[in-house]
């Protein structure tokens, strides 16, 4: 069991006092309103008749007890030593008698029907137990509100604190039983965050081993051409084969930057406008080149301008990659088709680039877009960071980017950004 | 595994196992030049099959093969094969060094290093497992074990004990000092060929694969006993 928090105590004692004060004034009413002037209470008269006697005499004392509108079961009478009644009512049998010097040196002796100060009959003044009650009772139910309220503080904080120190596998609601309320939504928030942050960090991971793993083929390769190399210096080749694994690390470390530029935050680039048609004629004349080694083209076909305020880098990045790996993977002699198409609107632009290659299993057809994953059947190709790229850039653009298997074979990438005017 | 006699002239056959085609390449050659005989596959699959084929005396593994890991590839070679194997891992990863040599690697070499490493492990390994020659004929007895360093072969309890080339070097080193405390780094040098490194953990995992072999002596105990600081001893009786 968890120990009582600060919190605790102070929705306790707020609860306390607030119920408890409710509680004396309430009782205080009732007292008050009980005591009315014209209905003085036996004790006050008894201990003024007293006064009276002593400080004036038995005749103050008369005239006090005549005007005394007294309850028909309580009574009050002034008998001297003698046994003669000076003033009142006689009282047969008196429940109290006090014994009074009066202003004039005679011994009086004052009787009443009840004993001053002995409750009311069973209805008069309040008495201390009601108190006691009703202090425990609102004690004992500010004490349930303040650890309803509380307790479920505490699992949240412990949450909160675990994954803080990196146990994602918290889980919090499991504690709240049947509670339906906004702390219990809250507790569910908090497993969510958990759970995304886990997920986050185990992509993390993952990432920073792949990229390991990628820098460190190249290293492996360099060492063994160095070994090479040692055994026997007049392989002049391997030093053209270090310089070759040197470049390819060189190219691997540009990649994973811009990866990292493209993980940022969508409102962290830099907006120019850009006519993404123009973009594409420049890519595709580029693309151009490699294509003719193989026999192949890039046909671009599409609406004559499409401006909006994008990063024109990132963006270039971004079909760079996508028609060069379309390039790539196209059969030898056919042709990689980039087509541009507006909405009728205007609000986006979608370009579809498809090549007349082998496609992708449909299985993976996702997972292309993930940092690394490449297909099996090329081999030192590329890193597979390409289309991760591409993926992210357009993510940052509000965009969206799918691909799928063409029916004649063969792979389509379409990519749809909206049109952005700030 | 037998070995035929003609084999003991050969040339030390090593099996490469990479899906880098231009490493194992590179590899290749720089262990031909040593005077080696390497071939190379590209897959778990085929790892598997060429290993399990007894051309070869030393299989080099990478752990971080595609589909089939290099891991799994020698939890197969290991339930039918007691050929030497060296696992190609991570460096910096524990986790599969530790369970290469759970399942009874005999060694590995940290990726990237010097193909002179590798080497110095290769012949350090079949230095153990080639015969001496004079040797062939000792026997050593203690206890329920009894061993044939030359034919590289371990009786225990009167039953065939099946162990890696390392473990039997371990297990040697240990019987020949019967009752007394070897430290890891004689048994380092000596069954291992190498000094011992700092936060070396392969002798303690070694060891470990063997009691579970040697199984708990009758009050319960194991019958290879650490010492805290000093190394281990194998209790004779």
């Amino acid at each position: 069991m968890m120990k009582p928090s600060r919190l605790f105590w102070k929705l306790f004692l707020a609860f306390w006092l607030a119920t408890s004060l409710t509680f004396f004034v309430g009782i205080g009413i009732i007292t008050l309103s009980r005591q009315g002037p014209g209905n003085p209470h036996l004790d006050t008269i008894l201990e003024s008749e007293e006064q009276l006697l002593r400080q004036f005499g038995v005749e103050a004392g008369k005239q006090l007890l005549q005007v005394w509108h007294h309850p028909d079961d309580e009574a009050i009478a002034v008998y001297d030593s003698g046994g003669q009644l000076l003033a009142g009512l006689p009282i047969v049998r008196p429940v109290f008698e006090r014994t009074v010097i009066s202003k004039e040196g005679l011994t009086l002796s004052l009787r009443s029907t009840r004993v001053p100060g002995n409750g009311g009959g069973g209805e008069g003044g309040p008495g201390l137990m009601p108190l006691l009650i009703g202090t425990v009772m609102s004690a004992l139910f500010s004490s349930f509100m303040a650890f309803y309220l509380a307790w479920p503080l505490a699992y949240l904080r412990r949450a909160m604190s675990d994954v803080a120190q990196g146990r994602f596998e918290t889980r919090v609601k499991p504690f709240m039983g049947a509670r339906r309320d906004e702390i219990v939504d809250l507790a569910e928030d908090c497993d969510r965050m958990a759970n995304q942050l886990k997920l986050l960090v185990d992509a993390q991971q993952h990432l920073l081993h792949d990229i390991s793993h990628e820098l460190r083929s190249p290293l492996t390769r360099m060492q063994a051409a160095i070994g090479l190399l040692h055994q026997n210096p007049a392989r002049a080749d391997m030093v053209e084969r270090i310089d070759r694994e040197s470049q390819r690390m060189d190219t691997l470390i540009e990649a994973l930057l811009t990866l990292a530029r493209v993980q940022g935050r969508p409102d962290s680039i830099a907006r120019e406008s850009v006519d993404i048609i123009e973009l594409l004629h420049l890519i595709v004349e580029d693309a151009q080149f490699e294509a003719g080694i193989k026999g192949c083209r890039v046909i671009l076909q599409g609406c004559p301008s499409f401006v909006s305020r994008v990063s024109g880098e990132l963006l270039y990045r971004c079909f760079e990659n996508v028609i060069r790996n379309a390039v790539r993977h196209t059969r030898a002699d056919s042709s990689v088709l980039v087509v541009a198409e507006a909405s009728p609107a205007g609000h986006c632009l979608t370009v579809r680039i498809s090549d007349q290659g082998p496609g992708v299993e449909e299985s993976r057809l996702q997972r292309i877009f993930d940092p690394f994953e490449r297909g099996t059947s090329e081999a030192g190709s590329g890193f597979g960071l390409g289309l991760a790229i591409a993926s992210r850039a357009v993510e940052m653009h509000g965009g969206s980017i799918k691909a799928s298997n063409l029916p004649g074979g063969g792979l389509s990438v379409a990519i749809t950004l909206p049109l952005s005017l700030m | 595994m037998g070995r035929s006699p003609l084999q003991e002239f050969a040339m030390i056959r090593v099996l490469l196992v990479d899906d880098d085609q231009e490493l194992t390449g590179l590899l290749s050659e720089y262990l031909e030049r040593e005077g080696f005989e390497a071939t190379a596959v590209h897959t778990g699959e085929e790892g598997e099959v060429q290993a399990l084929s007894g051309q070869y005396s030393i299989v080099v593994l990478d752990v971080m093969l595609p589909r089939l890991s290099g891991i799994e590839v020698l939890r197969r070679i290991r339930a039918r094969s007691q050929v030497p194997v060296v696992l190609l891992t991570a460096r910096g990863d524990n986790i599969d060094r530790i369970t290469g040599l759970e399942l009874g690697a005999d060694d590995y070499v940290p990726k990237p290093s010097s193909p002179g490493e590798l080497v110095a492990r290769l012949r350090a390994i079949m230095r153990r497992v080639q015969p001496v020659e004079q040797a062939t004929t000792e026997v050593i007895k203690t206890g329920p074990l009894v061993l044939w360093p030359g034919k590289r072969q371990a009786l225990w309890q009167g039953r065939e004990l099946g162990v890696t080339s390392t473990e039997f070097s371990l297990l040697e080193e240990l019987a020949r000092s019967a009752g007394q405390v070897v430290s890891k780094q004689d048994l380092s040098l000596n069954a291992l060929g190498c000094p011992l490194t700092r936060y070396d953990r392969r002798i303690d995992v070694h060891i470990s694969s063997i009691r579970q072999k040697l199984g708990p002596r009758a009050d319960a105990k194991a019958w290879i006993q650490s010492v805290r600081g000093l190394g281990y001893l194998l209790i004779a009786e």
